[in-house]
């Protein structure tokens, strides 16, 4: 088997990470940045003539590249694996309520001021709601093998955990800063990621990777159908339990970082089956790659188009958006 | 090996019973087909005697082992199930499909081994499919893809195979070489229940015949093809007149009284 695709997604990978040190405001040359970059990987102290650049790169713009690309993964293998449990092409976090129901768990959590507890308790909330969203889609579509069954639960769940996200918004308006908060939280950013922030990432989205790849031969035959899965040894139960816990918590890891970013987990898995087939043993790492280089992309390109500040979930839905109701058309009506 | 039930029974929740007290061999070596009419529970009886849904009496063994205490990898390396239907939500070509039966013995951490894909290409021979081996299962006829989906039991070294209407949806020419693919698999040493809907052709080519009456009851007969799928008791059950022509079942429907 050669693994050219898996050589090409990290190649644009690392010419994205290389691209994102020197975009930005701010000149900085490449060569300049890999300097600094392989001086503070040594080890070593910054230089003291380029204080002001050494942090620009080494504690704004690596973190952040590195955020990016870590949410990207993180979103890549949870839409490969909503789909293969859920076997439906179509199903993804964002497009299913799971993201939203996250967001609405790591709302409450600010409002409480829950999250001045510790940097994990947001990422753990918006677990604890990805999860809540999942396991109630799975209980309402037991037996549901339509396609558009799955989607317009996903809807209604989306629907039901947005209002209940606006309502916390509204009962805090008498608090600006909160309110602002939660607001700036809500559209979702890479601004001012840290190295902090990308420990807190990195570790649940590993987790989450060992996790799916784990289950790779029962999603496999799961394809089949339940009756058959169950023929070939799947322990379905359990099957649903592990992977509701590695989305709930990719999910969460990645919407506590940066808000809900829809479309990545949908649009990402699709292109890696063009180029690599089914199979998950390949797909989930691809995934994963192509989902980092993806959203990377998204923050490169953007930021280096304009100074204003997009959130990136806005450019994912704006693309996104429109391949979903591509596949729909081809998918939707064969598939039910 | 063989299937046995032991005073199995399915029935629609807080419904009727559709089967009762069933005491079932399915042998090696021999062809055992399930008759009833439409909706007297031949799909829901397969599915409780492969696990997929809960028995609501009764017990399953696999050569005296019960099924229910068995390991699920152990159990599918042993007994293997085509449903009726198997919607493919990716566009597999034949050997990825066929490797998923597989699925049984691959490591959750290493990839498949040579034995793997020796048992693959075998089950793909025994089938007669080795030259669709790189096809698009999508671009497959129906017989076709009847084959391929038995390769993908095959390849899980399982001797006692349990189909769900493997004929249904084929013309004449790809039943009937579907069903001389039976007879073989039972002629190497494998135990094959199937569910069937054509009654002549049940009758001569099974070995052994269960017959669902859909009386409300779970009434069922089981002994040897010949004598369970006879006209006077296939006429009672399937409410049409039937005579034996030769070898041959003829129907026809009950003149309705003016």
């Amino acid at each position: 088997m050669t693994h050219r695709a898996e050589l090409a997604a990290a190649l644009v990978l690392v010419a994205l990470l290389l691209a994102a040190l020197v975009v930005g405001p701010g000149d900085v040359s490449l060569s300049t940045a890999l300097e600094i970059v392989v001086r503070r990987l040594g080890g070593g102290a910054p230089d003291p003539t380029a204080l002001t650049l050494d942090a620009l790169v080494w504690d704004l713009r690596v973190p952040r590249a590195l955020c990016a690309a870590v949410v990207g993964a993180a979103l890549g293998i949870a839409g490969a694996v909503t789909q293969g449990l859920l076997r439906n092409p179509l199903a993804e976090p964002g497009v299913l309520g799971i993201s939203a129901g996250a967001a609405t768990f790591a709302v409450f959590g600010f409002a409480l001021g829950l999250d001045a507890m510790g940097l994990w308790v947001t990422p753990g909330l918006a677990a604890i709601g990805a999860a809540v969203s999942l396991a109630l889609l799975l209980w309402i579509c037991a037996d549901a093998s339509r396609v558009a069954t799955v989607l317009l639960t996903g809807i209604a769940l989306a629907s039901v955990a947005g209002a209940i996200t606006t309502l916390m918004l509204a009962l805090s308006s008498e608090r600006w800063d909160l309110g602002l908060k939660i607001v700036r939280w809500l559209m979702g950013s890479f601004e001012g990621r840290s190295w902090a922030h990308l420990g807190a990432a990195l570790v649940p989205t590993l987790v989450g990777l060992v996790a799916a790849l784990w289950l790779r031969v029962d999603l496999d035959a799961l394809s089949l159908g339940h009756d058959t899965a169950h023929s070939l040894g799947v322990q379905l139960p359990r099957l649903r339990r592990v992977a509701l816990g590695t989305i709930a918590l990719l999910v969460g890891t990645a919407t506590a970082l940066c808000g809900v970013i829809g479309f990545v987990g949908l649009v990402v898995p699709h292109i890696v089956r063009l180029a690599a087939g089914p199979g998950h043993g390949r797909l989930l790492p691809l995934s994963a790659l192509a989902g980092a280089a993806g959203l990377l992309a998204v923050d490169v390109l953007t930021r280096a188009v304009t100074s204003v500040v997009i959130p990136p979930g806005v450019v994912t839905a704006l693309v996104g958006g429109p391949v979903l109701v591509w596949l729909l058309r081809r998918h939707g009506e064969g598939a039910t | 090996m063989t299937l046995a039930t032991h005073g199995a029974g399915v029935r629609i929740p807080d419904g009727p019973w559709l089967v009762a007290d069933l005491d079932l061999q399915a042998k090696p070596g021999r062809v055992t087909v399930v008759v009833g009419p439409n909706g007297s529970g031949k799909t829901t009886l397969l599915r409780g005697l492969v696990g997929a849904r809960p028995l609501d009496a009764g017990t399953v063994t696999i050569d005296g082992h019960a099924m229910a205490r068995m390991p699920p990898r152990e159990r599918a390396r042993r007994l293997a199930y085509l449903p009726q239907s198997t919607p493919l939500v990716h566009d597999l070509d034949v050997r990825e499909l066929v490797s998923l039966g597989r699925a049984p013995y691959l490591s959750r951490i290493a990839g498949p081994r040579d034995a793997d894909r020796a048992a693959v290409d075998h089950a793909l021979a025994a089938v007669g499919a080795r030259d669709l081996a790189d096809r698009r299962v999508a671009t497959l006829s129906g017989g076709e893809r009847q084959r391929v989906m038995i390769a993908r039991m095959l390849a899980t070294g399982a001797t006692t195979l349990v189909m769900d209407e493997p004929t249904a949806a084929l013309d004449i020419a790809h039943v009937l070489s579907l069903l001389a693919l039976l007879r073989r698999l039972a002629d190497q040493g494998h135990a094959v229940l199937a569910a069937l809907h054509d009654l002549d052709l049940a009758r001569r080519h099974g070995d052994d015949a269960l017959c669902l009456l859909a009386d409300g009851k779970g009434g069922h007969r089981f002994g040897g093809a010949t004598e369970v799928l006879r006209p006077d008791e296939l006429a009672d059950v399937f409410g049409v007149d039937v005579t034996l022509d030769g070898d041959a079942l003829r129907f026809a429907l009950r003149p309705t009284d003016p």
